[in-house]
């Protein structure tokens, strides 16, 4: 008996995975578990840095001013002798609070108004839409700056900035999804039933609507973080003293010639913290999508 | 003479899964094959390992697998593309993901000409008008110019077909060539490969559609479970079938039968075969020790692989039989069909269609009727079928009887009162009475849902109170379509295509619903599933008494269900009446041209036989 050479490469191919989505997924669900190790010291770094450090975030010790990284000051000090890896540490808090509370208001107000596009009348549906397509017609960060500019600086007001920046490209997908959930099968086969209005969408329609979006909002979160902290390098988010990593990162500006570590942590504190939260996010929309079907 | 096609002992294997096992058979220049089976028999996979695209991480193996003289089991991948286009040609079922949508028609039929350096340049787009015109495509200077998009099915598929035999191929493989057509248009394919064949082109035609495989082939290779169970003579096989699975499939066919007869044996599950065993030992009735074990020898080129062989009378399915008990069937029925025809006032009319139109606005602006002054009564109880093609307006028309679609003209009542043209509202409180199943239930059901959920949710419209007494009704559902209580924590997405549609009627039994209406519920199921879903229907008819608008396009299907029925053609139902007098002695010309295209199980049967007509 001879045998016929296989043409394709992958003679132990498992039977139950398609062959197609061999090692991509793989290579995923590897950096995943450093992604949720990293996330989850930087939640705890949120709630109780006092956990990773002895010393105080404000305190400054004008004597040992711009030390480079060593033993007793791992990321250096600043211009006012300030520890950069407490600042960097107490930072966490509000730079992720910033990132996570203007994401849930871009997301809610973009939810809010994607619904209401979708299932309003033809009217609601061209006003917010139109008036969505000038929104996106500007960079998010513009947006946020005009936003600041009407508001004022301060903290709750860069986060309210950054949801009304991004908030119409979260109504624009709920709109869509709203739209295709309105025509399936399922919510046919639930009028069909005699269901009132209300239950439909309160059932089928929101949830299926909703669903990508909450996968699409972590993805979001490093979008969010990142704007946050450039509004705050900007010097329009929270004031100095208060340790933020966009803030730091201001503050290190002047003396990035003579002392590069004033940038590069808080730098690879706001990098790092992006990437790891698109890691988790993309893993959970890959899982979203195989679990739906969509 | 050595045949074209000599394959021995082929096994096709995915990692541990055993897509085809030890399959054997020879193929000579002018004759046709016919490999049947339903979905997972291996059936394509044998067709795709002959033209060396088994696929991804797949392993072929094989005795003997020899071409005209060309020994297959050595090729390499630039051999077998110097093969494939050139001396054997591949038609698959779906020709419009296989057309390429960026290149002409025109472009698609000279790739192989030119790839194979066939026909040089100036003389190829007169070679590719002649294709076009060989295969029956009118206006071929045109066509060729167009894209794939613009188009119909039946002319796509002849693309393909001209694109397959472009290059004169000695070996055509056509996996499903006619599944997505209409009856007319499938018709003229398989005329088309007819002739192909008798001008010499040696045919291996992959379809689970026995219909087709009557008009075509000159022998059938059954498979099932990766094997080939039986194979012989196309008549021989077709009308006395000697493996028990050859049979059941047969048996699963609507057209053959007497009407209101079971299609599907009764299953008993029984223990799964070992390794070597027969495939199908745990569906056989006759299965026993020796099947689960062994498999016994293949003998000659007309056998069935099969400890026990059906013989003479009870594996005897000429036609007359099935026909002298339709009668019969017929009869018993006659009075109930006289009630829904009537319209006496013993029974009024559940459900009135009257005169209904409806229109969309295409995207050109301009109307497309979709639907023109149809009509149609279904009385409690009865079952009306709605036959026509796709495009025909069936679909509108049952969504418009639903009440999810307001029609533009006309008007629907439903158990005595408006049923178009009234708020939702006012409809709301009726709907539990008429539910649907649809062709598709998958999409039919909230993704996120569980089985019991889904079928929860109606049971509760139902008024069912307290979540214990939802779940024993829903569970008492379930055994209703014959599903076990443990596919209530399953999501739908997890189960197979009978088991959805099963939880698909559930559902729509949930509310003791006085009609549902079943757009297209069993065409996307494979033949034996098919019947089991069609029996179901019968029986749950029989025992709630429930009336069921059936549409579909398959005429046989709807003759099987329905009492009466109403044929569609550009929106209009140009002939409705008794099934019977309906199929025996149809007036209407495009009735007619319907009839004689779905060819009956086996060989169309002589003309009389439709012209004794009622007594």
């Amino acid at each position: 008996m001879t045998a016929l050479p296989t043409l394709e490469t992958a003679p132990q191919a498992p039977a139950d995975t398609a062959p197609r989505a061999g090692r991509r997924p793989r290579a995923r669900t590897l950096l995943l578990v450093p992604a949720l190790l990293f996330l989850a010291l930087l939640v705890v770094a949120a709630a109780a840095p006092g956990l990773f450090t002895g010393a105080a975030p404000n305190a400054t010790h004008p004597l040992q001013a711009l030390r480079p990284p060593g033993a007793g000051h791992w990321f250096g000090t600043d211009q006012l002798g300030r520890d950069l890896y407490t600042r960097v540490v107490y930072g966490t808090r509000l730079s992720l609070l910033l990132g996570a509370g203007s994401t849930a208001l871009s997301v809610l107000a973009g939810a809010a108004l994607g619904l209401t596009a979708g299932l309003g009348g033809r009217v609601a549906d061209q006003v917010l839409m139109r008036l969505a397509d000038v929104l996106l017609a500007l960079p998010p960060i513009l947006l946020a700056l005009l936003a600041v500019a009407v508001l004022g600086s301060g903290t709750v007001n860069v986060a309210l900035a950054i949801a009304a920046a991004f908030a119409p490209g979260y109504a624009r997908i709920v709109r869509a999804e709203t739209l295709v959930v309105r025509r399936s099968g399922y919510v046919e086969a639930a009028t069909t039933l005699g269901l009132s209005r209300a239950a439909l969408i309160r059932r089928h329609v929101v949830p299926n609507a909703l669903g990508p979006l909450l996968v699409l909002a972590t993805v979001g979160f490093g979008s969010s973080l990142i704007a946050a902290s450039g509004l705050s390098f900007l010097g329009l988010g929270p004031q100095p003293p208060t340790a933020e990593w966009g803030a730091m990162l201001d503050q290190g500006r002047d003396f990035l010639q003579t002392a590069w570590w004033l940038g590069i942590f808080p730098g690879a504190a706001i990098t790092l913290t992006a990437l790891v939260v698109n890691i988790v996010g993309r893993q959970a929309q890959a899982r979203f999508t195989r679990r739906t079907g969509r | 003479m050595t045949p074209l096609l000599t394959v021995d002992g082929l096994d096709v294997s995915f990692g541990a899964l055993r897509a085809v096992r030890d399959v054997s058979f020879t193929l000579d220049a002018g004759e046709c094959l016919a490999v049947v089976g339903e979905s997972g028999s291996g059936k394509s996979v044998t067709a795709r390992a002959l033209v060396g695209l088994a696929g991804d991480g797949s392993r072929v193996r094989a005795g003997t697998l020899e071409f005209d003289g060309h020994d297959l089991t050595r090729l390499r991948e630039p051999q077998w593309r110097g093969l494939r286009g050139r001396r054997v040609g591949l038609v698959l079922q779906d020709a419009l993901s296989s057309l390429d949508p960026l290149r002409t028609v025109g472009a698609e039929i000279a790739e192989p000409l030119r790839v194979h350096g066939v026909e040089p340049r100036s003389r190829r787009a007169d070679r590719v008008r002649d294709l076009l015109a060989d295969v029956g495509v009118p206006q071929p200077q045109l066509r060729a110019a167009q894209y794939p998009h613009q188009l119909s099915g039946g002319l796509r598929q002849r693309a393909l077909i001209a694109s397959a035999i472009a290059a004169g191929p000695d070996l055509l493989i056509a996996d499903e060539p006619t599944t997505a057509l209409d009856v007319s248009v499938q018709a003229q394919i398989l005329d088309l490969l007819d002739r192909l064949r008798r001008e010499g082109t040696a045919l291996l035609l992959i379809s689970h559609d026995l219909s087709v495989v009557a008009r075509l082939a000159d022998r059938v290779a059954v498979m099932y479970g990766g094997r080939i169970v039986e194979t012989g003579p196309g008549r021989r096989v077709l009308e006395r079938p000697r493996h028990p699975y050859t049979r059941a499939l047969l048996d699963a066919v609507p057209a053959l039968h007497a009407k209101g007869a079971r299609l599907s044996a009764p299953t008993v599950p029984r223990p799964h075969a070992g390794r070597d065993g027969c495939p199908y030992a745990h569906r056989c009735a006759a299965a026993d020790e020796a099947c689960r074990t062994a498999l016994p020898a293949v003998t000659g080129p007309d056998a069935a692989v099969c400890h026990h062989p059906l013989d003479g009378e009870e594996s005897d399915r000429t036609p007359q039989k099935p026909h002298a008990t339709a009668r019969v069937a017929v009869r018993d029925r006659e009075p109930h069909v006289e009630a829904g025809t009537g319209g006496s006032p013993a029974a009024p009319p559940l459900l009135e269609v009257d005169a209904v139109s409806k229109g969309f606005r295409g995207p050109d602006g301009a109307v497309h009727h979709a639907v023109r002054e149809v009509s149609l009564r279904l009385a409690a109880g009865e079952a009306v079928g709605v036959v026509g093609e796709s495009g025909s307006g069936k679909t509108t028309v049952a969504r418009i009887a639903l009440g999810l679609v307001p029609p533009d003209a006309g008007q629907v009542r439903f158990e005595g009162r408006p049923w178009s043209g009234v708020p939702e509202r006012q409809r709301r409180t009726a709907r539990p009475r008429i539910q649907a199943v649809q062709q598709d239930p998958l999409g039919s059901f909230d993704p996120r849902y569980s089985v019991e959920r889904v079928v929860g949710e109606a049971v509760a419209r139902a008024g069912v109170r307290g979540r214990a007494e939802r779940l024993a009704r829903a569970a008492e559902l379930l055994d209703r379509v014959g599903l076990p209580a443990a596919v209530l924590g399953r999501r739908p997405g997890e189960l197979s295509g009978g088991q959805r549609q099963r939880v698909a009627l559930a559902r729509a039994l949930a509310t003791s619903p006085g009609v549902v209406v079943c757009d297209e519920p069993v065409s996307a199921l494979d033949v034996s599933v098919q019947a089991q879903i069609l029996d179901l229907l019968a029986d749950i008819r029989r025992d709630t008494g429930v009336a069921l608008l059936f549409i579909s396009h398959d005429l046989a299907v709807v003759r099987h269900v329905s009492d009466r029925i109403a044929v569609m053609k550009d929106g209009r139902v140009v002939e409705s009446g008794p099934v019977r007098e309906v199929f025996d002695a149809p007036s209407h010309a495009y009735t007619r041209a319907l009839l004689s295209a779905a060819s009956p199980l086996p060989a169309p049967p002589p003309a009389p036989l439709h012209r004794t007509g009622p007594a």
